[in-house]
């Protein structure tokens, strides 16, 4: 079968591969009908994690038609059509219990490598390096996908793929960065970085009842698209404003009741801060880059929650611990826990109350993966999301 | 009773016979292997009742000694630089059977957590069965 494979830094290519075969008894394999590119996907492309290899399978947010079930799937069959979650998760841990499927105990057959980095192992997560499973993953023709009476979720008939298709990732991921704020009615939310999962937190946020959502990003398409689909009520240029003055302005110098960081680890911001980080990650000394993070906490309202949503892997540098401590900040973090909000956020679609799909700006086929990698790391042709079909 | 065979580097093999020495239910059980064993080994497995009802914590403490010669050698290399980390993937791997039946296959791992370092020792066929969880 044809897939996406990692080669290197900034070097994608459609290769030849084996097919995907059953490994565990609960496994089923899927035949890829439509996937897509995650932010999360370019620090793999940019070679920001450790422990990838040549030719391992990209992907982790893809849907499909089951093709074959493993003999202890009681609940999938041939013919059924499925959006598979990007967390891998056995249900049946502690973890799993307490729906936190995200950090599933047993789904990391490489959990030494991750507990060497994090302390701990988080769950197994579709193609995202060996550390984290070394799963193959989903853009490609076929994958295979472990427990698959736990994850994959049926997609009913009148929802198409495009539709659908965001369920695996992105949309409960924008969920659960506006959860994670607890608001009540009125609030107002900031959110840093308007790619499609700052989109679906801006979507989430209206849903859940705040009432000024404030969209900062650079690009004037995202910040559009957050305006005027997604239902942000004020957006911020960072390139030509000041952020925490702007905030501060909107809220009458308290500033919002919750801010989300929809960017992580590859923040970009003009000014010294950012060329600060740059060379410390030249000189090893850091490997992430937390500019939107330290902003975000920086307005903050005293006693307001930082919801971190956007990827960290490895170690941040100048942390204003002193505003988090001092002002009594929250924050609330994590990789979605996919599995818990895949069947609720289907409802809302099938009931109108959201249409994903309007994050798409890009269709293209599988073997134009290498392009959309492109495309959407420069933030080319307004790119905002790609969808490649096999 | 129970009889022993641990295969190691080019085809050679170390054999003993251990003893079970303690047997408590839900609590432990400890083994010592007997007079003569290549590798003089004994353990115990304990068996702790999480708090808050979150289940059982396993805690295994082994303890081995190798002549020396080759069987010393073979047991050396197969207990490796890190005894722990060996019985640490092991429990992890007995948990995995314990809470999903299996242990958890990946692409790019195909024989699960930690089996691909080293080939680990097994019981012959009637202790597999006593072990293995349901």
């Amino acid at each position: 079968m044809k897939a996406t494979c990692w080669h290197g830094k900034r070097d994608m290519r459609v290769d030849k591969v084996p097919d995907p075969k059953i490994m565990n008894r609960r496994d089923a394999i899927v035949r890829v009908t439509s996937t897509a590119i995650c932010g999360s996907d370019l620090h793999l492309y940019n070679g920001c994690v450790p422990t990838m290899k040549k030719g391992d399978i990209m992907g982790h947010e893809f849907m499909g038609e089951v093709v074959e079930v493993g003999p202890d799937v009681a609940n999938l069959k041939a013919g059924d059509r499925v959006v598979v979650p990007f967390p891998i998760a056995c249900g049946n841990c502690g973890a799993c219990a307490a729906r936190a499927y995200s950090l599933c105990e047993n789904s990391n057959p490489n959990a030494w490598m991750a507990e060497k980095l994090l302390g701990h192992s988080p769950g197994g997560i579709f193609g995202y390096s060996h550390m984290l499973g070394g799963f193959a993953g989903g853009q490609a023709e076929y994958a295979r996908v472990p427990f698959a009476d736990v994850g994959p979720l049926k997609v009913p008939p009148g929802i198409s793929d495009e539709q659908a298709l965001f369920l695996s990732d992105v949309l409960p991921t924008g969920y659960m960065a506006a959860e994670m704020c607890d608001i009540e009615a009125g609030d107002t939310i900031a959110v840093w970085g308007c790619g499609p999962v700052g989109q679906f937190a801006i979507a989430s946020a209206k849903l859940l009842g705040a009432e000024q959502i404030v969209a900062i990003d650079r690009v004037p398409e995202r910040l559009a698209m957050a305006t005027n689909r997604a239902g942000a009520t004020d957006a911020i240029d960072y390139e030509k404003q000041d952020v925490l003055d702007m905030l501060k302005d909107l809220t009458g110098g308290a500033g919002p009741d919750a801010c989300i960081d929809a960017v992580g680890m590859e923040s970009h911001a003009p000014g010294l801060m950012y060329a600060y980080d740059r060379f410390k990650q030249a000189l090893m000394l850091e490997t992430d880059r937390p500019i939107a993070l330290r902003e975000a906490i920086m307005a903050c309202r005293n006693g307001g929650t930082v919801s971190v949503i956007g990827v960290y892997g490895g170690f941040i540098d100048k942390f204003p611990m002193g505003s988090f401590m001092n002002r009594s900040l929250a924050m609330k973090t994590g990789q979605c826990h996919v599995q818990r909000y895949m069947k609720p956020l289907l409802a809302r679609i099938e009931n109108g109350d959201i249409d994903p799909s309007f994050i798409i700006t890009h269709r293209m086929r599988l073997d134009d993966a290498p392009d959309g990698y492109e495309l959407f790391a420069k933030k080319q042709d307004d790119c905002v999301k790609v969808v490649l079909t096999p | 009773m129970s009889h022993w065979v641990v295969t190691g580097p080019a085809g050679t093999s170390v054999e003993w016979d251990s003893r079970i020495t303690a047997d408590t239910p839900n609590e432990l059980i400890a083994w010592q292997s007997l007079e003569g064993a290549a590798v003089d080994n004994s353990g115990v497995v304990r068996f702790e009742p999480r708090p808050r009802n979150r289940g059982t914590i396993v805690r295994v403490d082994l303890a081995y000694r190798s002549r020396g010669g080759t069987a010393g050698r073979i047991a050396a290399m197969l207990f490796n630089e890190s005894p722990e980390q060996q019985i640490y993937d092991d429990l992890h791997r007995f948990k995995q059977i314990v809470e999903t039946g299996e242990i958890m296959r990946s692409e790019g791992s195909p024989h699960g957590m930690g089996d691909v370092v080293q080939k680990r020792g097994r019981p012959n066929e009637d202790e597999a069965t006593r072990w293995s969880a349901d």
